[in-house]
């Protein structure tokens, strides 16, 4: 069907009526064809270009700089024809110009095809666009939306990655709670059992005793047995919850194992009129079980019994019923409540209001006993009536083992098991394991200097330690710098433990120190008031290294989870103001920039921010001769504002007129320079909130940007440009920065002068391709944070390599060229990076001018590439020019030319031209009254080093003052810093005046003061003829201490024919004192 | 007196502030001293010297400063010295100790009317 069609189908009008723009080209780029819909989008007459060079009918536009149209065009077309295949090219900026004249600007996206003849060669090639002008457009809109979209994403991602991190906290505190008991139950075994190993052996041998002291003694064993049966019972507890309890099943008679464990009652239960039956025939199997934990769950159960029955009989009784093994424990005790029975196996639980044998019970015996039995498969229940009794059944599964019960059962020897155990804890010591985060600072008061140094020693294996002799001394090192925890002694002269914990509870700087008071034995009413007073633990002297180890480390991981937690609710609190805050200003944002003029625009946004400041009244006044005010709503005298705020620089609440209340005004800045002041105003009496003055001034930003944005593109961009070049001591700064004639965009020339501390300053000159608002925009963002690396970092590479991160990681990729230089002003040095810049001019002493060629790199926002950083001398009395291209460029002529005519009128200038000189003759001589492109230069010359300072000064008081000013000048001039020059001004003003004072009469005289600069070493003579007498008076006398305070070096050489003052002093830089 | 420093007084009646502008050396320290001394009154708290203006104090300077300090104690009235950690005049004040020497980066407290004059 195709080829029926074929004949009637006119190919040149299918061709001249396709839909995209098409253009076809010979191999020598002449236009040989061109559709209509490539006419229509290049605004131009097919009779007109065709036969024509491609790049004659459309070159780049001159004006614009940046444009690289035809250059990647040429490119594009050349790979054609050197490969024979396709290119695609990125999407282009064309400049196309008008019939009217002028250029209009377009977005293509162009793909350039070859037609190949027979032999295989490029016979025509097919130049397709497609025209993306109006969606790159959208796309620059977009973006901004796009941006607080994600922004606003990503912050309400940060607020649920800060719940989460707040529950996992909350676990953590939790799993913390668990190891304190652990740490404190071993903490107390060990002395528990180091304090039962000695009373056995002396109770071993009775025959040495007295009767009253083996009383005494077996006193002190039996209650030390049972503190640590208590301890024990907390360390299963930790055991179990940590997992780490695993019950070591292994044939076993159990019914033996029962009848030992309840028969060690016997003796008691008798003392007590208490019957006691024990009914545990033999079993017809041994039994898998954890003979340990059986044990412990009889004398739990027996022990319980016994403690809670005042007259009857206790009965155990153990029993095969089919496939279980039951214990049961019965007696006519006091009985539990049917109300406490549910909550009977819950720890800690202790049944109120019981009497029991004693008040000793740490009210978790029957809930070890459940989590032990369930170890086993079994369970535990309980019936009881009040005032009658209790039996407790506790059945297991009768897993019957084969082999025979293991011999050594462990029931004989408790003792050796606790031995063991201990000794395995002794040597596990937690802080030998894991050093504790050695950040963490504890404060250690103490008024007893050997106390003092033990706990120092103590403690400074694990933490930071600082000590205080006594409360207050812990105080004023609290109140400075908080330490992370403190360990302080209760008697103290001056402050004592208490008034410490108190005054540091009362501070919200050191409330949520952990303190840890260390209390002596007869200090119980102390303690209690210390506790209350809000110590969050104490320690009874003598203690342990370990005790006092442990509580320290289990009070810092406490005191961390907590502040971690006030952290995240604070961080929380903060996201939602801040998401607040931006929601309502989302209400200027939405104020579009296309409202026509900038008054109208003006208007609408300050009706937008009456509303978000609840406010009735707003006024910009747009500094000027004269200020310039637009006003909505109510009335404010625009009269009364003449700029104070913008001098200001920050908010000032203003007296209201009468017709209103409260009046508040923030300054409008552009790029830190004052453009302008934003008022409201509210009728009713209400100050604004400091929340207010803050939306307010983040409103002011917003209105400044529509002010610049307007401002720039009428062409007046003069706020964007550096304001007064710094003072730096040893060198010389000239800049000029001149706009393009007739107006017009503003393009991205800057240079940028950064002041180090050390005296050393940095340079930059740079160029952002295009022009228009964005360039400029790209420029003031780029020299904001060129600021402030070139203020942090050493390498001018790094400064350089780090713009460069950021230029590629923005959208809508320009290239910029920069380069960088750190000069030391005393080295007479400086260190350089380039990225794709102009190589500087350096106008010799001697007259000459050169360029001098730096490394270029590849410029910023193109690729990460090497640009190497190099040290070059700059002599002094040298000056060096950096320089932007719009020096250069003349409208037709090679770049070349322009180097030639910059060299030619900077070595026309001569030797000794100061920078503010070249500045003015390279822009009258080479740019002219009306540059082609805007240009941006810098110049500067070190000095060479100052020659001596010799001054013959009367010797009166009153030309004292003189003689400073002329001494701070020659400092300065040899680049001392202020700290420098203040002190060599005093000194030697304290050496005149002694010479002033002491070694003439009045009037009658001079002295000589000469002062040299070797490297960074400044010496200041001061010389008399008279004689050197010491000072009089209580201050006079202080003169040579001051003298030698200030400086290096003082020598006083006090002869018969005059004194001779040598002060020296080293240069610290600006930075110094 | 020279106008190397100018001298302003507040006076509440019941503390004299003096306000010191400018530079103080030995051709202007004797006089600054006298005027000073004829403005306290005899029932006056104290004085407060406040130095923030100071840019230059030599040692004739500090010697002002002491024997104000004594005449004003031996009337058992105090004197304040005000001077910021950040000014030039500083170092001098803290060598000879009239004040306390500042920890870097933290305010000296001000000692107040009422409290101890630091020595």
């Amino acid at each position: 069907m195709g080829e029926a069609l074929a004949p009637t189908v006119d190919h040149g009008a299918l061709f001249r009526a396709a839909p995209n723009p098409y253009l076809i080209l010979s191999p020598d780029l002449t236009i040989v064809g061109v559709n209509d819909a490539y006419l229509r989008a290049t605004l131009t007459e097919r009779d007109a270009i065709v036969g024509r060079g491609l790049f004659e009918v459309f070159p780049d536009n001159p004006d614009d700089e940046s444009a690289t149209g035809t250059a990647n065009l040429a490119a594009s077309l050349k790979r054609v024809l050197a490969t024979g295949r396709a290119d695609t090219m990125a999407v282009q900026k064309y400049d196309i110009p008008r019939p009217e004249g002028g250029f209009e600007e377009r977005y293509w996206s162009p793909l350039n095809s070859p037609v190949l003849g027979r032999d295989g060669a490029v016979e025509l090639i097919i130049h397709r666009v497609e025209d993306v002008t109006e969606l790159i457009k959208l796309k620059q809109q977009g973006s901004a939306q796009e941006d607080e979209i994600y922004r606003r994403a990503q912050e309400i991602q940060a607020i649920n990655e800060e719940l989460r991190a707040a529950n996992a906290r909350l676990a953590e505190l939790d799993q913390a709670k668990t190891d304190f008991f652990s740490n404190v139950s071993h903490e107390f075994r060990t002395p528990l059992t180091l304090l039962l190993g000695p009373i056995e052996t002396m109770l071993a041998n009775p025959g040495d005793l007295t009767a009253e002291q083996r009383d005494a003694l077996e006193l002190a064993h039996r209650n030390a047995l049972r503190l640590l049966r208590h301890v024990n019972t907390l360390l299963d507890f930790t055991r179990i919850e940590t997992g780490g309890l695993e019950p070591s099943l292994e044939p076993s008679d159990l019914a033996k194992l029962t009848r030992e464990q309840a028969g060690a009652f016997e003796s008691a239960c008798a003392e007590a009129g208490l019957g006691l039956t024990i009914d545990c025939p033999g079993l017809t199997a041994p039994v898998l079980a954890d003979p340990a934990l059986w044990e412990k769950i009889v004398l739990n159960l027996v022990s319980n019994a016994f403690k809670f029955t005042h007259e009857g009989s206790i009965a155990v009784s153990l029993r095969e019923r089919g496939d279980q093994l039951e214990l049961v424990v019965r007696d006519t005790g006091v009985g539990i409540p049917e109300s406490e029975l549910p909550r009977l196996f819950e720890r800690f639980h202790q049944v109120r209001g019981q009497p029991g044998r004693s008040q000793e019970g740490s009210g978790i015996g029957l809930a070890l006993v459940k989590e032990l039995v369930e170890l086993h498969g079994g369970e535990v229940t309980v019936e009881s009536v009040l005032h009658e009794g209790t039996t407790v059944r506790v059945s297991i599964p009768r897993i019957a083992a084969e082999a025979a019960v293991a011999p050594g059962s462990p029931s004989g020897d408790v003792h050796t098991h606790y031995v063991e155990e201990a000794r395995r804890w002794v040597d596990d010591d937690p802080a030998a394991g894991h050093p504790d985060d050695a950040r963490a600072t504890v404060l250690v008061v103490d008024d007893n200097a050997d106390m003092r140094d033990y706990l120092a020693r103590l403690l400074s294996p694990h933490w930071r330690v600082r000590v205080a002799v006594d409360g207050q001394a812990a105080l004023e090192i609290a109140l400075d710098d908080p330490p992370d925890l403190i360990v302080s002694d209760v008697m103290m002269p001056r402050l004592d433990g208490i008034g410490l914990v108190a005054a540091l509870r009362a501070t919200p700087a050191t409330r949520g120190i952990p303190t840890v008071l260390l209390t002596a034995r007869a200090g119980e009413e102390a303690t209690v008031e210390g506790l209350e007073a809000g110590a969050d633990d104490y320690l009874a002297k003598p203690f342990s290294a370990r005790e006092l180890t442990a509580r320290v480390r289990t009070h810092l991981e406490l005191a961390r989870q907590r502040a971690a937690l006030a952290r995240e609710h604070e961080a929380r609190a903060a996201a939602e103001r801040l998401a607040d805050r931006l929601e309502r200003l989302r209400a200027i944002d939405e104020v579009t920039p296309d409202l026509g003029d900038l008054d109208s625009l003006l208007r609408v946004m300050l009706d937008r921010i009456d509303e978000i400041v609840d406010a009735e009244a707003g006024v910009v006044a747009l500094l000027g001769d004269p200020i310039r005010c637009i006003s909505v709503g109510e009335d404010l005298p625009t009269s009364a504002f003449e700029g104070s705020v913008a001098r200001a620089g920050r908010p000032l609440h203003v007296d209201a007129p009468e017709s209103l209340c409260a009046v508040v005004g923030v300054p409008l800045q552009a790029q830190g320079q004052p453009i302008g002041e934003l008022y409201v105003g509210r009728l009713e009496p209400r100050p604004f909130s400091d929340e207010e003055v803050q939306l307010l001034q983040i409103a002011a930003e917003r209105v400044a940007i529509a002010v610049e944005r307007a401002h720039l593109e009428n062409g007046h961009h003069t706020a964007a440009r550096p304001g007064a070049l710094p003072e730096i001591p040893g060198m010389e700064l000239a800049a000029q920065w001149r706009p393009r004639a007739g107006g017009g965009p503003g393009a991205g020339d800057f240079y940028e002068v950064v002041p180090q501390a050390d005296g050393r300053v940095g340079l930059a000159i740079g160029d952002v391709a295009g022009t228009g608002l964005p360039a400029v925009e790209l420029m003031t963002q780029l020299r904001s944070v060129l600021r402030a690396y070139a203020t942090e970092l050493e390498s001018p590479a790094e400064v350089v390599n780090r713009l460069d991160r950021l230029v590629r990681s923005m959208t809508g990729t320009r290239l910029v060229t920069l380069l960088y230089a750190l000069v030391d002003p005393r080295e007479w040095t400086m260190r350089v990076a380039n990225a794709g810049h102009l190589p500087p001019l350096v106008l010799t002493p001697d007259g000459g001018a050169r360029l001098i060629e730096i490394p270029r790199g590849a410029p910023l926002g193109m690729s990460a590439g090497d640009r190497p950083e190099i040290e070059l001398e700059l002599a002094p009395g040298a000056t060096m020019l950096l320089y932007t291209d719009g020096l250069l460029k003349r409208r037709g002529r090679p770049l070349d030319d322009g180097f030639d005519a910059l060299e030619r009128v900077a070595a026309g200038i001569g030797s000794d031209c100061e920078p503010d000189e070249l500045c003015a003759s390279i822009a009258s001589q080479v740019l002219g009254d009306a540059p082609a492109d805007e240009a941006a230069m810098l110049a500067v010359r070190l000095l060479p080093p100052p020659r001596e300072l010799r001054l013959e000064v009367p010797a009166v008081p009153e030309s004292l003052a003189g003689t400073r000013r002329a001494l701070t000048q020659w400092l300065e001039a040899a680049g001392a810093g202020s700290g420098d020059v203040g002190a060599l001004t005093l000194a030697c003003g304290e050496a005149a005046a002694n010479a002033v004072e002491h070694a003439y009469g009045p009037d009658d005289g001079t002295f000589e003061l000469r002062a040299a600069a070797d490297g960074e070493e400044v010496t200041v003579e001061v010389r008399d003829r008279g004689q050197w007498r010491a000072q009089r008076g209580e201050g006079r006398g202080r003169g040579l201490t001051l003298m030698k305070g200030l400086l290096d070096d003082v020598e006083v050489d006090a002869g018969d024919d005059g004194t001779t003052v040598v002060m020296r002093k080293r240069l610290a830089g600006v930075a110094g004192r | 007196m020279n106008d190397l420093c100018e001298l302003v007084f507040e006076d509440d009646g019941e503390t004299l502030v003096a306000l010191l502008i400018g530079e103080i050396d030995l051709s202007n320290s004797g006089a600054i001293g006298d005027r000073i001394r004829e403005r306290v009154a005899n029932h006056s708290l104290g004085v407060v010297v406040d130095l923030t203006g100071l840019t230059f104090l030599d040692s004739s300077g500090l010697e002002l400063l002491f024997d104000l300090r004594q005449r004003l104690e031996s009337r058992r009235q105090h004197l304040d010295i005000r001077v910021p950690v950040e000014s030039p005049v500083r170092r001098p004040l803290e060598l000879v100790d009239l004040v306390p020497p500042s920890p870097p980066g933290i305010p000296a407290p001000v000692a107040a009317l009422t409290g101890d004059v630091p020595a």
